[in-house]
Parts: C-alpha cells; structure tokens; sequence
C-alpha cells in the first residue's frame, strides 16, 4: 500500500512538472525523400543561398528540372518550352523586346534574364511571386505564353516515357504533380549561377583591368552629377546604389522607378502592391551578363547599352516616384564621351560567356 | 520506505508550489519606437508641410539602431539588442526580458558600431540579418563606407503644388564619424506587467531646429562623403528631433 502511494505521488510530481512545460509543436514537412544532395558550391564573396526546407536540391531533381526547362510538351501546341523565351546565348533572356507565346499574343514585358535567382527576393519584373516555385507556375497556363493548363500538362508528361522514372529518381514517386514540376524546374534555375566573369577574375586576382575599364569601375561607383549643379556630385555614373557590388550580384533586387515615364502604363509593383508609392516601380535587374542581355528595361524599350547609358546621362523624367538619386532636376549625370565608354567596357567585364555555354544548363533533349 | 513515501510527497508538494507565481524576477519591456510629423503618427507617402510651408512627403524613413541597454536605479546596465533595422513604414517593437527593478534610463545607438561597419561583408551573414544581403534592405554602400545609418527621403514641391510632388530630397547618413550612442532619462519599473517604452522621431524637427533649418530648394540631397557638413547639419537636427518617453 504504501509503495502505491509513493508510486502514485512520485507519478503525480512528474505530472505536475510536464504541466509547467509548453508544448512542443510537431511538424510536418513534405521533404523528398529520395535524391542525391546536390553540392552547391557558393562563389567567393557571394550570400548563402536561402533553399527553401521543402525543396532540397538534388541532382536527380536538377536534371529533371533542365529537362522539363526544354520540354516543349508543356506549352498547348508542343512548340515552346521555358528555353523558347530565355536563349542561352543571350544569358536566357529574349533578344526581342517582347516574347511571342504560341499563339502569337506578344507580352508586355521583356523576357529577364535567368541568372544568379536563388538570391532574389521575389520574381517578375513586378515581384509578384514570393518564391522560385510561385514564379515557375505561371508561365504555363498564361495565355499570352504557353497557353496550357497544368492538367493537360501533367497529363503529356505523365505520357512521355522518361518521366516517371525521372520524378521517381528525383522524389520516390513516378506520379507527376504541378508541385512536383514547380520544385524540380526551380531546384534547375538555382543551379544556374553565373560567377566567372573577368570582374569575379578581378575580384580573385586573376585579372588585371584595362585602364578603361578601371575608369569605368570608379565611374560606377561615384556620385554622379557635376557638383555645380547637383550637391555632392562627382561626375560618376551613380550605378551603385541599386546595382550594388555587395555580394556580386550587382542588384539590391528591390523596386525602383529609374526616371522613364511621367505617365505610367505600366504600374510595375503599384499594380501588385496597389500602393501609388510603389506606382512605376521595377525590380532592379542584375548587371551581370548585361552586354548580353539586351534590349533593356522592363519594356525593352532601349536596345543598346549606349541608349541606357544615354538615359541615365539625361536624368529621365519627373513622377511622383522617381528615385531621388535620378538627376532629373539638376541636367543628369553629365558623363563626358571617354566616361561613358570607359563605364561600358566596365559593364561588358560583367560578361560569363562560361555560364552561357556551360553544358548543364544547355538543352538534353 | 517511510521514508521514500515521504520524500515523494515532498517533492510533488515542492514541484505543485514551483508552480505558483512567485515574486517576479523579471519581466517584459518592450522596446518601440514611432515617427510623429507635428504631433502626428507619421504615415509613409502622406502629405505634409515642411519648415517652409511646402508640402512634404516622407517616402522611406528607416535606421538602424544598436547597443540598446537599460539603466536600473543601482546603476546596473541591462542590454536589451544588439542592433536591429527600424522600417517605419511598419511598427517596429522589441520585447527584452529584464530583470525586476526601477529603471532610471534607456541607451541606444543610431547607427551600425564601428567595429560591424565598414570593411564588413554582408554576404557574411543569413540573408534576412538586417546587416545580411538582402536584409539591410538598400541601407548598405560599399566595403569601404559600410552601412547606411539613416536614411531619410521623399518629395517636396518647390513651388507649392501639392498635386505635383515631384522634387527629390535624400538624406542618406552614415560612416563611422556619425555613429552616435544616445542616453535618455525615463523612469520605468518592470514588474509582472508589460512596460512599454517609445523611442520618437519627431520629423519635422529633422528640417527645423533651434539653431538652424534645411530649405529643401537648396539643401536636399546627402550621401555622407560626397557632403559632409550638410550630413552633419541633418544629424544635428535629427538628434534633437529623438525623445524617449514611458507608453503606458
């Protein structure tokens, strides 16, 4: 009797104890469970990369997403895959202003091009897809691109025979779902990082720059305006505010109005966020591969890195959301002829012919 | 056994006593901060009127502020964050569990502390740290200059058309000559009950002080380097335009 007691008491002590603890949550998280871990190597004086938990890379679910990258089944006439609109030659973005879906609707917006996204934090020009995954749904059932419905995509690619064993290898699974194709397409994209270019040589020691292109460098990084009409100016070029070296991605990925237009036809952000102080606003696209890449802005309204320049050099427009660093008010930036060539060469140091070319990313089928 | 029955029932009584409340020894601050424009929760994008009666918009307002601590009665120093980004286009507020006591002050930095600023890399942090690559959120310059202190920018209208808010003014302060701590005196006690304590940032002092005013038609735009005494003008300004002050 009385060792029950003791038992009882000593239970109850136990009890009460747990009573003072929180409950721990358990979660459940849909990891795949099969693949091999893929080995990501992070450039010098590049961010981590945020991976998200649910989407580990793999190289199984790498490969299948290059192959569902070029796979024209999943556009509605069987013309047109991702690589339609994001040439690799042209650091997958579209040497047209405006791509053509399949059924010859022409966007509005010029294609961007694919490098270097496991470090932006949203997607389009307007930032409207939070992640890599959200971004990648939308092309498909978008009828201005490949004007498809997710059904009767997953129905061709369950259809096509290598893919089941592929989704197998890449998640323990041959049954093909939109999250399953989002994941591997996107696991894909975070693989293309471009980090050899002569500027990342330079950054390692293993490039001497020209002078034009040294002038070039210290252009991007000074003040711009002449300081007799802008306070502070320096006669730079003023790219380093939002094309930010740090972390070599030279972007801040954050919106920004860069003086095009007094009147917008395009709301950029404005018109995800609603919010007029985002009216106009684009995100800012990575200098990387910008030799490359053009036509340039998000309308592609400029076909050479000259005309970009040249805007910059004019101040652009007033609006009510210009960022303040346009010298729109004070006669831009004033670059001098030898300034605005020496800032391209500097540009074209930004070029990785060996990311355009490298075999991984190129077509498998 | 006796004396194993007892001891157990002992320690069910001592733990069901554990329990209970006790004095507290410690409690909640919680730490916000607020701009007011005249008197007025400050509302990014909204319109007001400058020291020289043209409209004013306040399009970003953000600081870093660092080395926050609270100061007991007994001269005891309590630190509360290391260094946190405020957004004021959000609520920003911190809950520091402190020790019971009276409190006589609160210090802070505005700023990032020498030793984190420049030659600092902030592809060396998590990406969402406010001094990591995307989460100091365009307040960060080069490797050489560092971080962005405070930023301070939006439009006037030089010729008063409220309609037409598009001439710039940018004050953007930082490198380490213009990190500065700060000591304000407000007494507080931490108890069981919250305490809530406001840091303010009253804007309009930014351009208008006892001693002198920025005319934005002249005065309007600052990197720091590229225009020291004008940075130097707006700080001043904006120190006197900071108070601290007890919430509830």
């Amino acid at each position: 009797m009385r060792s029950h007691i003791a038992i009882i008491a000593l239970a109850t002590s136990i009890v009460a104890m747990m009573s003072c603890k929180h409950d721990i949550p358990m979660v459940e998280e849909d990891v795949p469970m099969a693949g091999t871990p893929y080995n990501l190597e992070i450039p010098p004086f590049f961010p981590p990369m945020d991976i998200p938990a649910d989407n580990p890379l793999t190289v199984e679910g790498v490969e299948l997403g290059r192959h569902l990258f070029w796979e024209v089944a999943l556009s509605g006439d069987n013309t047109m895959s991702c690589g339609s609109c994001h040439f690799p030659e042209h650091s997958f973005s579209d040497p047209a202003q405006f791509s053509v879906g399949i059924t010859g609707a022409v966007g509005t917006r010029q294609s961007m091009a694919l490098l270097n996204l496991g470090w932006a934090r949203d997607y389009f020009w307007d930032g409207r897809a939070p992640t890599l995954e959200e971004q990648v749904r939308e092309p498909i059932p978008n009828p201005i691109e490949m004007n498809q419905s997710w059904e009767d995509a997953l129905a061709k690619l369950r259809n096509i025979d290598a893919y089941p064993p592929m989704y197998a290898d890449a998640f323990g699974t041959t049954e093909i779902t939109e999250d399953r194709t989002v994941k591997a397409i996107a696991s894909f994209l975070r693989t293309m990082i471009s980090a050899n270019s002569k500027f990342d040589q330079w950054r390692q020691g293993d490039y001497i720059m020209t002078d034009s292109e040294w002038r070039g460098y210290e252009l991007f990084n000074k003040e711009g305006g002449d300081p007799e009409e802008v306070q502070g100016g320096e006669f730079g070029a003023d790219c380093f505010h939002c094309h930010v070296e740090a972390g070599l991605q030279f972007t801040d990925y954050l919106p920004h109005n860069n003086g095009l237009d007094s009147i917008f036809t395009d709301l950029g952000y404005g018109g995800v966020t609603g919010n007029p102080l985002d009216y106009g606003k684009f995100k800012t696209p990575s200098l990387r591969n910008v030799e490359l890449s053009g036509p340039y802005m998000h309308d592609g309204r400029f076909e050479t890195l000259e005309e970009v320049i040249e805007h910059y050099n004019s101040g652009g427009v007033a609006s009510e959301t210009v960022d303040p660093f346009m010298k729109y008010t004070t006669g831009g930036l004033s670059l001098p002829p030898q300034s605005k060539e020496d800032l391209i060469n500097f540009l074209k140091m930004l070029t990785d012919t060996s990311f355009t070319t490298n075999p991984d990313f190129q077509n498998p089928h | 056994m006796k004396h194993v029955m007892m001891l157990a029932l002992a320690a069910a009584m001592i733990t069901f006593i554990g329990c209970e409340d006790p004095e507290p020894i410690e409690g909640t601050l919680r730490l916000g901060a607020k701009a007011m424009y005249d008197g007025n929760s400050m509302i990014i994008g909204d319109i007001y009127t400058d020291n020289n009666d043209r409209p004013i918009n306040i399009e970003q307002f953000r600081t870093y502020i660092s080395s926050m601590k609270a100061v007991k009665d007994d001269g005891t120093i309590v630190h509360i964050k290391a260094i946190d980004q405020i957004n004021f286009a959000e609520s920003w507020f911190f809950d520091a569990t402190l020790p019971a006591g009276d409190y006589y002050a609160i210090t802070f930095g505005i700023g990032v502390p020498e030793s984190i600023n420049a030659d600092q890399d902030p592809a060396q942090y998590p990406n969402d740290h406010v001094l990591g690559f995307t989460g100091n959120n365009g307040m960060f310059w080069s490797w050489n200059s560092g971080y962005i202190f405070t930023k301070f920018e939006g439009k006037t209208a030089l010729d008063g058309d409220e309609n037409s808010m598009t001439d710039p003014y940018a004050f953007h302060v930082g490198t380490d000559n213009f990190y500065e701590e700060f000591t304000f005196n407000v007494d507080f006690e931490i108890d069981e009950a919250r305490t809530d304590v406001d840091i303010i940032f009253n804007c309009e002092q930014f351009l208008e002080g006892t001693d002198d005013s920025i005319d934005l038609a002249t005065d309007n735009i600052t990197h720091t380097a590229d225009n020291i005494p004008l940075a130097e003008r707006f700080m001043a300004l904006f120190r006197d335009g900071i108070n601290v002050e007890l919430a509830n």
